[in-house]
């Protein structure tokens, strides 16, 4: 067994100003045992913002949802670090968590929401209806291990099998080492929670797009973001989304994944009777490739998500 | 018995009930007839409500794949609500409104037949000064939708749907609620004018 290190998958600003696409900046606790902690709560309503995806504003038109699904954001709640964002509630000071659980809820304001600290090591409780969970971190270790090998935490390891027997969608940021989901990165360094979750029926990996795309203005991988690679079991489970850190301060797929995570609520609330692999494939197969430069499954996976496409019927008469 | 032209009484109500035209005028005749006292005082294509579907027939989304469903093809009328108004003249100062609509249908809707009926009334307390009354109603005239039957793949499967919210974030039966059926907007309405002549 190794030793795992956690870190949030953010990327500060001067980071990124500099150009640096390195992993973790921040959030490298060492893994203490711990209660769940209480979900906060933040007052927010179905407003669409700028950084926000155009289609959610279709969808809120009908009186907008997350309803009956509930998304458990383990994240980091309990570090002292902070960081400053703005996610159209003025700049603000939060951890890394309370930013990913404030951009979940912002993106399906009638979910369920639920937190709990990463270091907390607990098995991660499910609710009933739709479950999502929402993982804006990684588990580092040094390149050269076996997923078998790992020893996890009750906290990864409910994670892992819940996604192994399809019992929730788990939105899971990609990473921001620039490298292919599972690869090491320029430290020598694997992120074994990607590793262990390639191939599971229910995990998406999501990498993050400089903006969300349209056919005209189309979008790039952004620089520090991982990509799907060669392996086609993470290509089949990839997608991306825009994160517009140049409108919120917010670099990082840890601001990818809470997108796909309040997506798959959306959906969930739409598809009331829907499993958690069904909900799933269809924001896999509905994702866009056409609002991306250049698309690859090499580097974009499926595309693009989509909640609009993801929420129309394939055919009506 | 004496009967006067109630022209001014023709344009309130022409005033009041939105009429378009004023064809014909009663005259004096010592027997009732009812073909002679009617005139047409209003014809109209299209109504408030047949304004429903036509905003709806210019809007459009995407399949699942992309494919563009457009609504003109549901939403298009294939026929116009031609609306009719007569006034059949009772008395020196009253008459009857009534009036029909043709109805209106798309492949997605229709606007049923109406039929109007009411009263109209004016009286003239000085030379200078004339009040008039109206009040009617509308029978029929119902606007109401068809579904569509939608197909959602593995995570839906088919379902009948209200064809403009198929692609909403409701789910597929809770849609069904919000399909036409609306009475006309104008189903009763109350007119009263006052005229100043100087």
């Amino acid at each position: 067994m190794t030793t795992m290190k956690r870190f949030t998958l953010s990327v500060s600003a001067a980071a990124f100003a500099c150009g640096l696409a390195s992993a973790a900046t921040a959030g490298d606790g060492v893994p203490v045992f711990g209660s769940v902690s209480a979900a906060p709560r933040f007052s927010t309503g179905p407003i669409l913002q700028p950084w926000m995806s155009p289609e959610l504003g279709d969808a809120w038109k009908q009186g907008f949802s997350g309803a009956g699904v509930t998304i458990t954001v383990v994240d980091d709640f309990r570090s002292g670090n902070f960081y400053y964002g703005n996610l159209g509630n003025g700049t603000q000071l939060r951890r890394h968590g309370e930013w990913t659980y404030l951009e979940t809820n912002m993106v399906a304001p009638s979910a369920t929401m639920k937190s709990q600290d990463f270091t907390s090591g607990q098995t991660v409780k499910l609710n009933r209806g739709l479950n999502v969970l929402n993982l804006s971190y990684g588990m580092y270790a040094a390149a050269g291990y076996s997923v078998g090998q790992i020893g996890w935490s009750a906290q990864e390891g409910s994670i892992i099998s819940y996604a192994k027997n399809g019992q929730a969608v788990i939105a899971k940021a990609a990473g921001n080492d620039a490298v292919a989901v599972g690869a090491a990165n320029a430290r020598g360094q694997v992120d074994y929670l990607n590793a262990s979750l390639v191939g599971t029926p229910t995990a998406i990996f999501v990498g993050a797009l400089d903006r969300n795309g349209t056919v005209d203005q189309k979008a790039v991988l952004a620089s520090y973001s991982n990509y799907a690679g060669t392996n086609t079991a993470v290509q089949k489970n990839f997608l991306t989304v825009g994160v517009r850190g140049d409108l919120t301060g917010l670099y990082g797929t840890s601001f990818a994944a809470p997108v796909v995570a309040g997506y798959a609520a959306v959906l969930g609330s739409k598809f009331t009777s829907a499993s958690p692999t069904q909900i799933t494939n269809q924001l896999l197969n509905t994702a866009r490739t056409d609002t991306i430069q250049g698309y690859n499954a090499a580097v974009h996976g499926r595309g693009e998500a989509s909640i609009a496409r993801a929420l129309a019927p394939r055919a009506i008469q | 018995m004496s009967r006067r032209p109630i022209g001014k009484v023709l344009a309130s109500a022409g005033s009041v009930l939105g009429f378009f035209l004023m064809l014909g005028r009663a005259e004096a005749g010592p027997v009732f007839d009812v073909l002679e006292a009617t005139h047409l005082v209003g014809v109209k294509e299209g109504s408030r409500l047949s304004d429903v579907p036509f905003r709806v027939s210019t809007e459009s989304y995407e399949l699942s794949d992309g494919t563009p469903v457009d609504m003109e093809k549901w939403y298009r009328r294939k026929s116009v609500d031609m609306q009719f108004d007569f006034l059949t003249q009772t008395g020196p100062n009253t008459g009857i409104l009534w009036g029909f609509g043709t109805g209106e249908r798309g492949k997605k809707y229709k606007i049923e037949p109406s039929f109007r009926i009411g009263l109209i009334a004016m009286t003239q307390p000085t030379p200078m000064l004339t009040l008039s009354f109206s009040v009617t109603t509308t029978l029929g005239g119902m606007l109401r939708e068809r579904t569509c039957t939608a197909d959602y793949g593995a995570i839906g499967g088919i379902q009948v749907v209200n064809c403009r919210l198929a692609a909403s974030t409701l789910e597929p039966a809770e849609t069904l609620k919000y399909l036409w059926r609306t009475k006309p907007t104008d189903h009763t309405r109350l007119g009263l004018r006052v005229q100043l002549q100087f």
